[in-house]
C-alpha cells in the first residue's frame, strides 16, 4: 500500500531542508565558536539575503547569477558595517557574558523593522530558478529548484569545510575558537578573524536565504523560524563543531518529515525539540560536542 | 536610591504625558463633548486596532488601507451627516500585532486617549474576541468587525445579548463557510464534475480560530450533504508557513477525493498549488481565501487551472463595480496587495456613517448600537442585514458564499446555480 | 561630598530600606494622580514584567541557570488557573493559588534535567525548547484550551473599578516578590548562589549542595512567576499560547533583566519600568516605533554592559570608594 517511493520522497524531502538548518546552523556554530557569542539576528542576514535577491531581480532586471553574487556581497557589506558598529566595541570582553544576546536582539528588531518600512509587508515571490521537474527512477519527484537547494548546500558546506581545515585562515579560526588569548599571543590577529568569521557567518546565511526564497517566499519576518533551528541545530550538533552542526541539520531535516508523515504537521517541531531534548540527556554536549570546562 | 527615583521617574513620565485634562472627567463627558462640538472639534473619531505586523499584516495593512479610502472620500464630500450637520472624520489605527492581549491594551488606549467613538476591532477572530470581552466596559463606544469568522461571536453573544448590545460582526460565520463547502462537493459530485465516491477528506489549515473551524464546518456540512464523509488527515501549520512537500506526500499515501485548503497569507496558499503541481495529484483541491488575493494567478501560472476556491466575495476580475473600486485602491495605494478586506474595510465606515446619520448620535448607548444593528445595506457585494446574534446573514439574497474555478487563467463564478456564469469543469 | 560618599558606603541597608518605602509610597499614590486609566494598565503591566524579571533574575541571575523556557511556567500558571475556574467554577483567588503550585511542579520537572548540562548555551536551548514544547501543547490540544483562537471569558477577579482595584493587587504582589527575593538574596541560600554564581567547584568543594539549591531556586521562582500568570489570566481575561507561553515573552524578560541589569535586586524592576515606558512613549512615532527601541537598545547595552541600574550601582560605589580612600590618603 505504502510504496517505496514514499519513504524515500520522505527523505528527501527531509534531506533538502536539513541541508539549508546545516547550513545555517554551521554559520551559527561558526561565530559561537570564534566570537563566543550567540548571534540572534543571524536569521536576519538570512533575510536580507531573500530580498536583496528579489530586489536584484525584479526591480534591477539583472540576470540571475549576477543577481545572486550581488546579493552576497551586499549582505557581507551590511554585516561588515554592523560587526564594525555595534559587535566590535562589545568584544572586548571576551566570555559567555550575556550582554552580546541583547545586542544582537536589538539588532534583529532593527533589521526586521528597516525592511518592514523599506520593503513592506507584502509576501514578495521570487520565481523558482530552474522550472524543470524531475522524476528519477519514477521513484519520487523533485523539482529543478529543490536540486539547486540540494547542490548549492552541499558545494558551500564542502568549501567551507575545506576553507575551515586547509586554509591558513582555517587555522587561524580553530586557534581562536579554542583559546583566544593563546591564539593572540602566538600572533593571530584575533580582531581580524572575529570580523572575518562573522561576515563569512552572514554570507552563508544569505546564501541560505538566497537558495529558499523562490520555495518559501519573502517577508521580514522570514528570519525568526529559521532563526530557532539554527540555534537548536547548533545545540545538537555539539557547540563549536561545525560538522557536528551539518550533520544535526540534517539529521533535524529527516526527523521533521518524518514527524510530519507519520504523525501530523502540528507536532512537526515538538518532535524535533523532544529528539534534541533526548540527545542532550544522553549526551550533555552534543552529538559531537567537546567537552570543555565551565 | 538612585534606582527607585529612576523607576519612578519612568512611572511618572509614562503617568503624565499625553494630555492635561482633568482627571475624574468620565468617558461619557467626553464623547458627549466631541458630538456636541463643545470642544470646537466637530469630528468624528473613528478607532481602528489592527495586526499591522507579524505574520497578518498583509490582512491588517489592507484594512488599514480600506478604511483609510473610505475615510478621505467620505471627508473630500463634506464628512460623515450627523442631526443635519457635517462632521469631518478622524481615523485613528494602531497595531496590535496580532496578539489577542495587546488588542486590548489598543482598544483601551484609543477609547481613552483618542476619544474614539467606534473601534473596528480587528479582522482577526482572536483578537476581536478579547475585544468583546472588554465592549460591557464602554457602553458609549460601538464596536464592529472586519469580516472574522470565528463561530465563537454567535454562541456567546446569543447567550448574553445584552451584555454585547455594542458588539457586532458584520460577516458570516465559519458554520457558513463550512455549509458552502459541504453544499458546493455535494453538487460538483452529483453533477459528475468530481468524484466523491470514498468520501474522504484531507484538510491543510493555518492554525488560526478561522483555519480550525473551518474545518470542523466542512466535516458537518459534508454529513449533511454527502450523507457523511472520512477524514484521512487534517494538519494544521503555522501560519505562513510554505513547505507542504511532506503533507502532499503524506496525502499521496492515503489518497483522499478531496483535500481543502485554508490559508489567509496568499504565500502558503502560492507555495501549496505550485508544489501540488511538481508531485502530481490525482484528488480535487478546493481552496478557501487565498486565491481572491490579487497575484495569485501571476505566481502559481499554469499551476492553479481548475482549482475550485471559496468564497468569491468581491468578484474584481468580472464585477465591473467591484473593478472599479479596485481601480480606486490601487489610485490612493499604487503598490496594495489587493484583497476582499478592502472592501470590508470600506464599506465598514460607511455602514458606520449611515447608522450614525440614522441615529443622530455617535454613542452605543444612545442610540447608535441599535440603529447599527437595524442595518440593512446594500451594496455591490451584497446585502448586510444582522441576525439576532449580531452576525450577518449568509445567503444567497443577502450574503452570497460563492465558489469559483480557475479556467485559462481567469476566475469564472460555477457555484450556485443563480449566481454562476460559467460551468464547473473536472479538475486537470 | 565625602559625607553622601560615606553614607552610600557605610548605610547601605539603611539607604535601602528608605528608598523601598519611599517608591512603594510613590506606587502606592500613583492611581491618584495619573490623568488616563489606561496609564494605570500600563503600569501594571510594568509591575507584572517585573516580577517575572525579578524571579528570572532569582534564577539567571543569581542561580545561573539561564533559561531560555521561563515563559512556560508563567503560562502554566495562567492556564491553570483559568482553565480550573471556568470548568470547575471555582474562584479565581483559590485557582491562583493552584496555578501556581503547578508552575512550581513544572518548573521543578525541567529544572531537574537542566542540571546536566553544564554549559550556559546548552541550558539556554535546552530550556528553550522545553518551554517551545509545552507552548505546543497548550496550541494542539485546542479542545482544552482553544488554542491560539484564544481562551476568553475567563472570570474576573473583581466586579466594579477592576482597573484600580487590579492596580493595588498586583502592587501588593510585587512588594511580596520583592520582600521574597531580598530575604533569598540576604539569607545563607542567597549567599551560596553567589558562590555558586562565582565558582561552581569551589563551592562545591566547601560542601554547598548545587543541584538542590538550584532546584530550590527554581521552584521558587517558578512559583513566583506562576502566580503572577494566574494574575495575569484573570486580569486581562484573554490567554494564547504565543501571548503567554511564546518566546516574545521570553525576549521581554530577557531584555529587561540586561538593560535593568543581572544579578541586582533593583536592576530588573528598573528594566521592566524602563522597557515597558519606552515602548508606551514611542507609541507616537507609529512606524519608526520599534526602530527607535531597537536603537536604543544598542546604545544601550554598548555603553552600559552591565545594564542601567549595574553600571549606575557600579559607578556610584568606586567613586564613592575613591572618594573616600582619597580624604584618607589625605589627612594622612
Amino acid at each position: 500500500m505504502v510504496h517505496l517511493s514514499y519513504w524515500i520522497e520522505m527523505i528527501m524531502s527531509g534531506v533538502v531542508t536539513g541541508a539549508c538548518y546545516a547550513m545555517i546552523g554551521a554559520g551559527l556554530s561558526l561565530i559561537w565558536g570564534t566570537l563566543k557569542m550567540v548571534n540572534l539576528a543571524h536569521g536576519e542576514y538570512y533575510m536580507l539575503g531573500a530580498y536583496f535577491l528579489w530586489m536584484l531581480l525584479t526591480v534591477g532586471n539583472l540576470p540571475l547569477a549576477l543577481a545572486v553574487i550581488i546579493s552576497i556581497i551586499g549582505v557581507i557589506f551590511f554585516a561588515s558595517i554592523i560587526h564594525m558598529a555595534a559587535i566590535r566595541p562589545l568584544l572586548r570582553k571576551p566570555g559567555w557574558n550575556m550582554s552580546p544576546w541583547i545586542l544582537t536582539l536589538g539588532i534583529q528588531i532593527l533589521l526586521q523593522n528597516l525592511a518592514l518600512q523599506i520593503w513592506g509587508e507584502l509576501y514578495r515571490n521570487v520565481p523558482y530558478f530552474w522550472s524543470r521537474v524531475f522524476k528519477p527512477l519514477g521513484m519520487f519527484t523533485m523539482s529543478g529548484q529543490r536540486i539547486i537547494i540540494l547542490a548549492g548546500t552541499v558545494i558551500v558546506i564542502l568549501a567551507l569545510m575545506y576553507m575551515i581545515k586547509r586554509t591558513r585562515l582555517g587555522r587561524a579560526i580553530i586557534a581562536t575558537s579554542q583559546d583566544g588569548e593563546y591564539a593572540m599571543m602566538m600572533g593571530v590577529n584575533t580582531k581580524r578573524i572575529y570580523f572575518i568569521t562573522y561576515v563569512i557567518s552572514a554570507a552563508l546565511a544569505a546564501v541560505a536565504g538566497i537558495l529558499l526564497c523562490p520555495v518559501y517566499s519573502v517577508n521580514p519576518w522570514m528570519g525568526s523560524t529559521v532563526q530557532t533551528k539554527g540555534l537548536v541545530v547548533c545545540i545538537l550538533g555539539g557547540l563549536g563543531s561545525i560538522e557536528g552542526a551539518i550533520i544535526a541539520g540534517i539529521f533535524m531535516g529527516i526527523i521533521e518529515s518524518a514527524a510530519v508523515s507519520v504523525i501530523g504537521s502540528e507536532w512537526r517541531d515538538a518532535v524535533a525539540y523532544i529528539f534534541l531534548l533526548i540527545v542532550l540527556y544522553i549526551k550533555p554536549t552534543g552529538l559531537f560536542g567537546k567537552k570543555k570546562g565551565v | 536610591m538612585i534606582g527607585i527615583l529612576s523607576c519612578t521617574g519612568c512611572a511618572g513620565s509614562v503617568a503624565t504625558t499625553g494630555g492635561d485634562e482633568t482627571t475624574g472627567e468620565t468617558r461619557q463627558e467626553t464623547t458627549a463633548a466631541a458630538a456636541e462640538n463643545d470642544t470646537g472639534d466637530h469630528v468624528i473619531r473613528l478607532g481602528a486596532v489592527l495586526p499591522l505586523s507579524g505574520a497578518s499584516a498583509e490582512s491588517g495593512i489592507a484594512c488599514q488601507q480600506g478604511l483609510e479610502l473610505a475615510v478621505e472620500e467620505l471627508n473630500k464630500n463634506g464628512g460623515m451627516t450627523m442631526n443635519g450637520e457635517r462632521y469631518q472624520v478622524q481615523l485613528y489605527c494602531e497595531d496590535d500585532t496580532g496578539s489577542p492581549d495587546q488588542s486590548v491594551s489598543v482598544a483601551t488606549k484609543l477609547i481613552e486617549m483618542d476619544g474614539v467613538s467606534v473601534v473596528f476591532s480587528s479582522c482577526l477572530s482572536s483578537c476581536a474576541l478579547a475585544i468583546m470581552d472588554i465592549c460591557d466596559q464602554y457602553p458609549d463606544v460601538l464596536f464592529t468587525t472586519i469580516e472574522c469568522t470565528s463561530d465563537n461571536f454567535s454562541t456567546i453573544i446569543a447567550e448574553n445579548t445584552q451584555r454585547y448590545f455594542n458588539f457586532y460582526k458584520p460577516y458570516y460565520n465559519s458554520a457558513d463557510y463550512g455549509a458552502a463547502f459541504g453544499e458546493l462537493v455535494a453538487d460538483l459530485s452529483g453533477q459528475g464534475v468530481i468524484d466523491f465516491s470514498d468520501k474522504t477528506v484531507a484538510y491543510i489549515v493555518e492554525d488560526t480560530d478561522a483555519g480550525r473551524s473551518c474545518v470542523a464546518a466542512c466535516e458537518e456540512a459534508l454529513e449533511k450533504f454527502c450523507g457523511g464523509s472520512t477524514t484521512v488527515a487534517t494538519e494544521v501549520i503555522t501560519q505562513g508557513a510554505t513547505d507542504f512537500y511532506s503533507q502532499i506526500n503524506k496525502f499521496k499515501a492515503l489518497d483522499p477525493d478531496v483535500v481543502m485548503t485554508f490559508f489567509v497569507p496568499l504565500n502558503s496558499g502560492v507555495a501549496y498549488i505550485k508544489q501540488v503541481e511538481e508531485i502530481g495529484a490525482d484528488w480535487v483541491d478546493v481552496a478557501f481565501v487565498y486565491p481572491l488575493k490579487a497575484g495569485f494567478v501571476e505566481q502559481t501560472g499554469d499551476a492553479c487551472e481548475g482549482l475550485f476556491w471559496l468564497p468569491m466575495q468581491v468578484d474584481f476580475w468580472n464585477d465591473p463595480e467591484c473593478a472599479a473600486f479596485a481601480d480606486k485602491v490601487y489610485e490612493k495605494f499604487p503598490n496594495a496587495g489587493l484583497n476582499a478586506m478592502h472592501l470590508s474595510s470600506y464599506l465598514g465606515v460607511y455602514m458606520v456613517g449611515e447608522a450614525i446619520e440614522k441615529a443622530g448620535t455617535v454613542s452605543a448607548k444612545d442610540g447608535l448600537a441599535e440603529s447599527y444593528g437595524a442595518m440593512d445595506y446594500q451594496t455591490i457585494n451584497g446585502r448586510y442585514v444582522f441576525k439576532e446574534d449580531h452576525t450577518a446573514i449568509a445567503s444567497p439574497e443577502y450574503l452570497v458564499i460563492s465558489a469559483a474555478q480557475v479556467q485559462d487563467g481567469s476566475y469564472k463564478v460555477v457555484w450556485p446555480d443563480n449566481f454562476a456564469y460559467a460551468e464547473a469543469v473536472p479538475q486537470k | 561630598m565625602d559625607r553622601l560618599s560615606r553614607i552610600i558606603l557605610y548605610h547601605r541597608k539603611q539607604i535601602a530600606l528608605a528608598s523601598s518605602i519611599l517608591s512603594v509610597a510613590i506606587l502606592a499614590a500613583l492611581p491618584f494622580m495619573v490623568t488616563k486609566i489606561y496609564y494605570i494598565h500600563v503600569l501594571i503591566l510594568c509591575m507584572i514584567y517585573s516580577c517575572i524579571t525579578s524571579a528570572w533574575n532569582l534564577i539567571a541571575g543569581y542561580a545561573g541557570v539561564f533559561s531560555f523556557g521561563f515563559q512556560a511556567l508563567f503560562g502554566t500558571g495562567a492556564y491553570v488557573s483559568a482553565l480550573l475556574s471556568i470548568h470547575l467554577g471555582w474562584s479565581p483567588w483559590i485557582t491562583m493559588w493552584i496555578g501556581a503550585l503547578a508552575s512550581m511542579c513544572i518548573g521543578a520537572l525541567v529544572a531537574v534535567p537542566s542540571l546536566k548540562l553544564k554549559q550556559l548555551p546548552y541550558i539556554c536551548i535546552a530550556t528553550l525548547c522545553m518551554g517551545e514544547i509545552i507552548r505546543l501543547i497548550a496550541s494542539n490540544f485546542p479542545q482544552i484550551t482553544r488554542g491560539e483562537s484564544g481562551l476568553s471569558q475567563i472570570p474576573k477577579l473583581f466586579d466594579g473599578n477592576i482597573k484600580v482595584k487590579s492596580y493595588y493587587l498586583m502592587l501588593l504582589i510585587l512588594i511580596l516578590t520583592m520582600a521574597l527575593v531580598i530575604k533569598i538574596v540576604g539569607s545563607p541560600m542567597g549567599i551560596s548562589l553567589k558562590a555558586m554564581r562565582d565558582s561552581q567547584e569551589a563551592s562545591e568543594s566547601l560542601g554547598i549542595d548545587i543541584s538542590g539549591t538550584k532546584i530550590r531556586i527554581y521552584m521558587i521562582g517558578a512559583f513566583i512567576a506562576g502566580f503572577v500568570g494566574a494574575f495575569y489570566a484573570h486580569y486581562m481575561n484573554i490567554l494564547t499560547p504565543t501571548s503567554v507561553l511564546g518566546t516574545a515573552l521570553m525576549t521581554q524578560y530577557v531584555a529587561m533583566s540586561l538593560i535593568g541589569g543581572m544579578g541586582t535586586i533593583v536592576g530588573p524592576v528598573l528594566g521592566s519600568f524602563t522597557i515597558t515606558a519606552s515602548l508606551e512613549l514611542l507609541r507616537k512615532l507609529e512606524d519608526q516605533r520599534l526602530i527607535i527601541y531597537a536603537l536604543l537598545i544598542i546604545v544601550t547595552i554598548i555603553f552600559l554592559r552591565n545594564g542601567i541600574w549595574g553600571t549606575l550601582k557600579d559607578v556610584v560605589i568606586s567613586s564613592a570608594e575613591k572618594n573616600i580612600r582619597n580624604k584618607k590618603q589625605g589627612s594622612l
